[in-house]
């Protein structure tokens, strides 16, 4: 082949801005330490990459909520371990008062109230207590979870005096209304409520009261089957299917169904026992409070009691009594009604037995969200990040034993300002199950803490791992940089070598 | 023999000599002269023993060569072009520093994840907004830097134009010269001038020549049309007055560049050259049905869709009173929505939101009551596609809540042609559900808007004031088993994270986006993008290796052939100075021999 000096020239050249290509490529990696630049420099690597970036900023996502929730979890543990604790005192202390003991003094009794507030202003506080500025029992909300200012009542609890417990009646006591039911005038809403007793004045006949206004006798019907029946008038009709005794109060209500009514399943309450019997939650008496009312004297604890000879409720708040109070007729569209002022009032779904107490308090109503704050752990699948007030304090939830326990304690220190120890005895039950609910919340949030905990820890070791990777795919080699960087300065001193020794041979040299 | 012979003869010996010592003066003259073919002298020995006589000067050339080194110029041109975008496209959709596209997206879900941790905060809500606006920049920001490479790209078209124009009219008067020129000599350097021209011609244009009788030269382009076919016509390239250039990748459409003519008559496909390249940068890798633009705006789509119908369905704490559409409703208010045309880049395009083509027939659940506690208020729209927007809004204001009452929720169409929803004084309202995508479609409560990634933007609602961010969900409960699709309640818990963990979910969720084969997610579509993208970079610069690796091989051939020698010719140079000193010396014989002669006399 023939061979020019241009040839040469350009031989050279090549060579030289391949070895410089190579120098420059190493001097980028080495300055960045990344292997792939641009994505041409590795197309798939680069998608790679990509990828491992956002799988990597998924998991340093998700590791943050979980550490931020498992801080979260781990605060309300110990928070709710000091409401258990609270609740403990609180259920000794009423257990130190109860009748039997010997610190039973109606002036001691009142000054232990002092140690039920201080339990419930601790309670409060922890339920209120922050984390970075958000409520840890607020649910998804940021605002205050319980105050003076959002208030609601308990449900109200009936302790029966004379009279046995209220049950479900046996299956063949039961109501049924038909279609020509009419709303007694005037009235509409909740419902209208029957009670039914075998008569004291005519043999074999029942008593019977609608909405508390007595009905003339009535006598039973038979059918043509032999079942016995009661015709209550309006479409209604009460199945004598069991067996009832003298003293017996027989107890439902019509309630509407979409356009048209039912009756609610019979009540029965069977006269016997003599002594009060225990404190249960009725649905037959219920009690509100204005929500946005301010009250001076919270919490508050309210005893209703009935005196069936005069028809008057006597009403102690906190241990001051009111003067007797009578209730309101049943209202159009309302049962009947007792107000006690200050926006509170308990509607009464059927009369209190004579003697029969109520009792229900008036305490800060839960404003946090009330829902569990999911937190995405992966995959899709979420975990309970927070407990909120609602499931702790009130007791909603499914873990929950539906007490709430600002309202026990609200209870215990309306039983000690009142002086009443066997009023503190009846509180026992309530404060030990809500002791006990708040042992549940602290094992649910322990449970909580483990899962989000698991979760934090498999999402740091897939953070390592999914670094790794990417470092593997995106990052230099720096041993192999400099080697390959060492390699191309020595072909590049080499070539210039050579270049020099070739292009500078010229036969001009040897011309004279 | 007479002296007078040896003089002659001595004469024809000097003469070749001074031919030789010219053309090697020329060769090393024009040693470094791109496209200078060597030249040789042909000497021949004169007949009857009369010295010697200068046949030729001729170039030192191989026909074949050249033309294989013709033909790969214009794939070089072409790959050059390419390069030098692709590099510039490539730089757009680098996420080496950290800080792209797909950064951005992951921070948009990681702010969602932290909306999902505390969907009250405030600072989580700013946070979530910040994210989803460094998105839509960015978008935008991408989308500006592709379609800006468009008009400089257009306008390189025009200046190369122009100086194909020039330089077929140079080739033209050139090839002129060579055949109306008697002389060889000059014809050698003329020929290798035209050759030149021919090489830098092919780098703009793909073109392939013929040698015609004559020393004349014929030019076409590679589909055939003719350049110049003839020593007095050079073709003229130029642009036709409407934008009605061909799209390559989709032969029913055309783009929105004024397409190129040849003497008059319209080019379908150029390909090969600068030109080619040029318009294949415009046409294929930037624009196209596989352009990065529309591949970029593809994502923009999906993105803003999936985002938006989630969003749709959110509600903020206070929920709302009013909520304006972020979407322009465009002119075809009473349109059914199937027929509206949809895709923004068409030119009967009439403003109408894009996503309509992504509604289905299904039905809106609208819920209001006097606060967020109490929503007691259920009204359920069903909607069909065969609907116009006038009919939604129409649907809207008519609907009946579970008791009958009208005017739950109210819709209008505002001044700026945004739809409106808005609650009577004194009632607050959300969107419960939607299973025609229709709210989502006409941005109610929508997190982005615009028409694509060239004006994607945050909702200025959420962005002005980021509390009223849909983080929530109402949740609709059913339990009538005589009837289980009735809806016998909603409720709604104002701390509630459903929409954000909605948001957040969404990383991981995979779309068929783009037509593509294999559902991905979004950022996975975006790395594939980003591949892809990779791989045409190093498809095109391999390709460039080869060719110039190929081109060099001809060039050092070429050199071998056609390429001066300083050595052979010095060498020469040598040889034919002492030939022509011989020469001289036998004049100087003859002419002593002469003197003796005459001296004789």
């Amino acid at each position: 082949m023939r061979v020019t000096s241009n040839m040469m020239f350009s031989a050279g050249m090549t060579a030289m801005q391949a070895q410089q290509q190579e120098l420059m490529q190493s001097q980028l990696q080495s300055a960045s330490g990344l292997r792939i630049q641009k994505p041409s420099d590795d197309p798939t690597g680069a998608f790679r990459d990509l990828l491992f970036a956002s799988d990597l900023s998924s998991v340093q996502s998700l590791k943050r909520t979980t550490d931020l929730a498992s801080q979260r979890l781990q605060t309300a543990d110990k928070s709710i371990g000091i409401v258990h604790d609270s609740m403990m005192q609180a259920y000794e202390l009423a257990m130190q008062f109860a009748p039997g003991t010997s610190a039973n003094d109606p002036q001691v009794l009142k000054g232990a109230a002092i140690s039920a507030l201080a339990i419930y202003q601790n309670i409060m506080t922890v339920a209120n207590m922050e984390m970075d500025g958000v409520p840890l029992f607020g649910g998804g909300r940021t605002i205050t979870p319980f105050d003076g200012d959002h208030l609601a009542a308990t449900s109200v609890r009936v302790q029966t005096r004379g009279t046995g417990p209220i049950q479900t009646a046996p299956v063949g006591l039961a109501a049924t209304v038909d279609d020509t039911f009419q709303v007694p005038v005037g009235q509409s809403g909740i419902g209208t409520t029957y009670a039914v007793t075998p008569s004291t004045g005519t043999p074999g006949g029942y008593d019977v009261t609608v909405n508390g206004q007595v009905l003339p006798p009535i006598l039973p019907s038979a059918r043509a089957d032999g079942s016995r029946y009661l015709s209550l008038g309006n479409g209604v009709t009460f199945n004598l299917g069991g067996t009832t005794s003298e003293g017996d109060v027989l107890s439902f209500s019509v309630v509407p169904d979409g356009t048209r009514f039912k009756t609610t399943q019979t009540q029965l309450q069977a006269e016997g026992a003599t002594t009060p019997s225990t404190v249960n939650v009725t649905t037959r008496f219920s009690a509100q409070v204005d929500p946005q009312r301010k009250l001076a004297d919270l919490p508050m604890s309210i005893r209703v009691a009935y005196a069936a000879t005069a028809g008057t409720y006597s009403v102690d708040i906190n241990g001051t009594p009111m003067a007797p109070l009578m209730a309101n007729a049943a209202a159009p569209g309302q049962p009947a009604m007792l107000d006690l002022g200050n926006g509170i009032t308990v509607n009464l779904v059927g009369l209190p037995q004579d003697g029969d107490v109520l009792y229900f308090e008036v305490v800060p109503a839960y404003q946090g969200g009330k829902m569990d704050r999911p937190i995405q752990v992966g995959g899709g699948n979420t975990l309970p990040g927070n407990v909120t007030g609602a499931e702790l304090v009130e007791g909603s939830g499914t873990v929950g034993r539906s007490i709430n326990i600002l309202g026990a304690l609200a209870a215990l220190r309306g039983a000690l300002l009142r002086g009443d120890s066997n009023e503190v005895g009846v509180q026992l039950n309530r404060l030990d199950t809500g002791r006990g609910q708040t042992s549940d919340f602290q094992s649910l949030t322990g449970v909580r803490s483990t899962q989000v905990d698991a979760t934090a820890s498999i999402v740091a070791t897939d953070e390592v791992s999914l670094q790794t990777l990417k470092a593997t795919n995106a990052e230099a080699d720096m041993f192999e940089v400099v080697s390959r960087l060492q390699k191309a300065t020595q072909t590049m001193q080499m070539l210039t070598s050579t270049e020099r020794t070739v292009l500078n041979l010229s036969l001009l040299d040897f011309i004279r | 023999m007479s002296v007078n012979n040896l003089l002659n003869i001595s004469e024809s010996g000097i003469y070749a000599a001074q031919n030789t010592l010219q053309t090697i003066s020329h060769n090393i003259a024009n040693a470094n002269t791109p496209g200078f073919s060597r030249q040789a002298v042909t000497l021949l020995n004169a007949p009857m023993g009369l010295g010697v006589q200068v046949k030729d000067i001729s170039r030192q050339v191989d026909q074949l060569l050249d033309r294989r080194q013709e033909l790969g110029t214009a794939e070089t041109g072409s790959l050059d072009v390419k390069d030098r975008f692709l590099t510039q496209i490539e730089q757009i959709f680098n996420e080496s520093n950290g800080n792209g596209l797909g950064s951005r997206m992951d921070a948009l879900y990681a702010a969602a994840d932290n909306l999902v941790d505390s969907p009250t905060n405030p600072v989580n809500r700013e946070q979530y907004v910040t994210s989803a606006n460094a998105v839509a920049e960015h978008m935008q920001k991408m989308d500006h830097a592709l379609t800006g490479l468009l008009t400089p790209v257009d306008k390189e078209v025009d200046v190369l134009l122009a100086d194909v124009n020039n330089r077929l009219k140079a080739l033209r008067d050139v090839n002129a010269t060579i055949v109306g020129s008697n002389s060889t000599d000059p014809s050698s350097d003329l020929k290798d001038q035209r050759r030149q021209m021919v090489l830098e011609l092919g780098k703009l244009v793909n073109i392939q020549t013929l040698d015609i009788a004559g020393g004349g030269l014929q030019v076409m382009m590679s589909g055939g049309q003719g350049l110049l076919v003839d020593t007095v016509h050079a073709a003229v390239f130029s642009r036709s007055a409407g934008k009605n250039a061909p799209d390559p990748t989709d032969p029913t459409k055309e783009t929105n560049f004024a397409g190129i003519t040849l003497d008059g008559r319209t080019l379908t496909r150029v390909q090969g050259g600068k030109l080619g390249g040029l318009l294949e940068v415009r046409d294929t890798l930037i624009n196209g049905k596989n352009g990065f633009a529309t591949q970029l705006d593809t994502l923009a789509n999906e993105l803003r869709f999936r985002l938006n119908a989630v969003s749709s369905t959110g509600v903020s704490q206070t929920m709302y009173t009013t909520l304006n559409g972020v979407f322009g409703l465009g002119s075809g208010l009473d349109t059914p929505i199937n027929t509206l045309v949809t895709d923004a880049h068409l030119p009967t395009y009439g403003g109408a939101p894009v996503d309509l083509s992504r509604t289905q027939n299904g039905e809106i659940v609208l819920a209001a009551g006097p606060d967020t506690t109490h929503v007691n208020h259920i009204v359920r729209i069903p909607v069909t596609r065969d609907m116009s927007i006038n009919d939604v809004v129409s649907a809207i204001n008519s609907a009946t809540d579970q008791d009958g009452t009208v005017g739950v929720v109210s819709a209008s169409i505002t001044t700026d042609n945004k739809l409106r929803l808005q609650a009577p004084v004194g009632r607050v309202f959300g969107v419960a559900s939607d299973s025609s995508n229709m709210m989502a479609a006409l941005g109610i409560g929508a997190l982005f808007g615009g028409t694509g990634s060239r004006d994607m933007v945050v909702n200025p609602a959420w962005q002005e004031d980021a509390s009223r961010l849909g983080v929530g969900r109402m949740t609709t409960l059913f339990g009538d088993q005589a009837d289980p699709t009735r809806i016998t309640g909603i409720t709604f818990d104002d701390g509630n994270n459903q929409a954000a963990l909605a948001v957040s979910q969404l990383r991981e969720t995979k779309f068929t986006i783009g037509g593509e084969n294999a559902p991905a997610t979004l950022t996975g579509a975006y790395a594939a993008l980003v591949g892809r993208l990779g791989a045409v970079v190093n498809q095109n610069t391999e390709s460039m290796t080869a060719q110039q690796a190929a081109q060099d091989f001809l060039a050092t051939v070429r050199q071998s052939t056609s390429g001066v020698s300083m050595e052979e010719e010095l060498t020469d140079l040598l040889r034919f100075q002492r030939a022509f000193q011989a020469s001289s010396k036998m004049v100087s014989v003859a002419d002593q021999l002469l003197q003796y002669v005459v001296g004789m006399v």
